[in-house]
């Protein structure tokens, strides 16, 4: 899908997440434990909420979280702030564990597609520091391509 | 006031697209204007010194004024727009600039 897909201004490529072999979805905390024990995964939980211990081990194993900016734009008015919320928790703990962080659109659609700029915008509302937003563009692209 | 009293100001051109197409002027006013008092509030619209300053129907190019330290808030309400009145819309930022010269 993401060969046809118009490359958003600003980004080097695209990646379906389907097909990096270490992304995961995570649905609970069994799911989330038998992801991290890949190095370098990357997960994502639609309801950020993980716990601290696989924050820990994910920080051990060079893993990163992930913040999907679908998730904003598929919830419309005080839903979004919620959403928004558990993300800036979500960060915040992670931080703390020294825990890897990225952004990335997770989109499904083309129209869900969005450029350099607004993801940088989004990690900024969420909370990255300027150090934090760089070394987050370069782990991605180390755990892409891993 | 001294000019240096005054807020510090950003100008974000953008690209308006509503199904596909540019709305008409009267349209893309009232979107950008929805659009931005939902996101943000009343209280947020009025500390962002939020301002549509111009919209081109032909392109749907416009450009919009907001305070200098809200450029990222501004340019991910922006982000945030997909739909409107049933219809994909798309508000995509292009420039930010200090100056409206610039930003166009």
């Amino acid at each position: 899908m993401a060969e046809n897909l118009a490359k958003p201004d600003g980004l080097d490529s695209l990646a379906p997440a389907q097909s990096l072999k270490n992304f995961s979805e995570i649905a609970n905390a069994a799911s989330a434990r038998n992801a991290i024990k890949r190095k370098g995964a990357l997960l994502h939980s639609s309801s950020y909420e993980i716990e601290d211990g696989v924050l820990l081990e994910l920080a051990a194993r060079g893993g990163a979280v992930l913040f999907s900016f679908s998730d904003v734009l598929h919830e419309r008015g005080f839903r979004r702030g919620i959403i928004l919320s558990k993300m800036r928790l979500l960060l915040s703990a992670a931080r703390k564990r020294k825990c890897g962080f990225a952004v990335c659109t997770l989109a499904k659609k083309p129209e869900e597609l969005r450029n350099a700029r607004e993801l940088t915008a989004f990690a900024a509302v969420l909370g990255f520091s300027d150090v934090e937003r760089k070394d987050a563009e370069r782990r991605m692209g180390e755990l892409v391509r891993a | 006031m001294k000019p240096s009293e005054r807020f510090k100001k950003r100008y974000i051109a953008f690209l308006l697209s509503v199904g596909g197409a540019p709305p008409n002027p009267a349209e893309a006013k009232q979107l950008v204007h929805e659009h931005f008092l939902s996101f943000f509030g009343e209280s947020g619209v009025s500390s962002l010194a939020f301002k549509l300053i111009r919209y081109d129907v032909l392109d749907g190019k416009g450009l919009v004024r907001c305070e200098r330290s809200r450029v990222d808030e501004t340019i991910f309400c922006m982000a945030c727009l997909s739909e409107w009145k049933g219809k994909k819309a798309r508000m995509e930022p292009i420039t930010t600039s200090g100056t409206i010269r610039r930003a166009v």
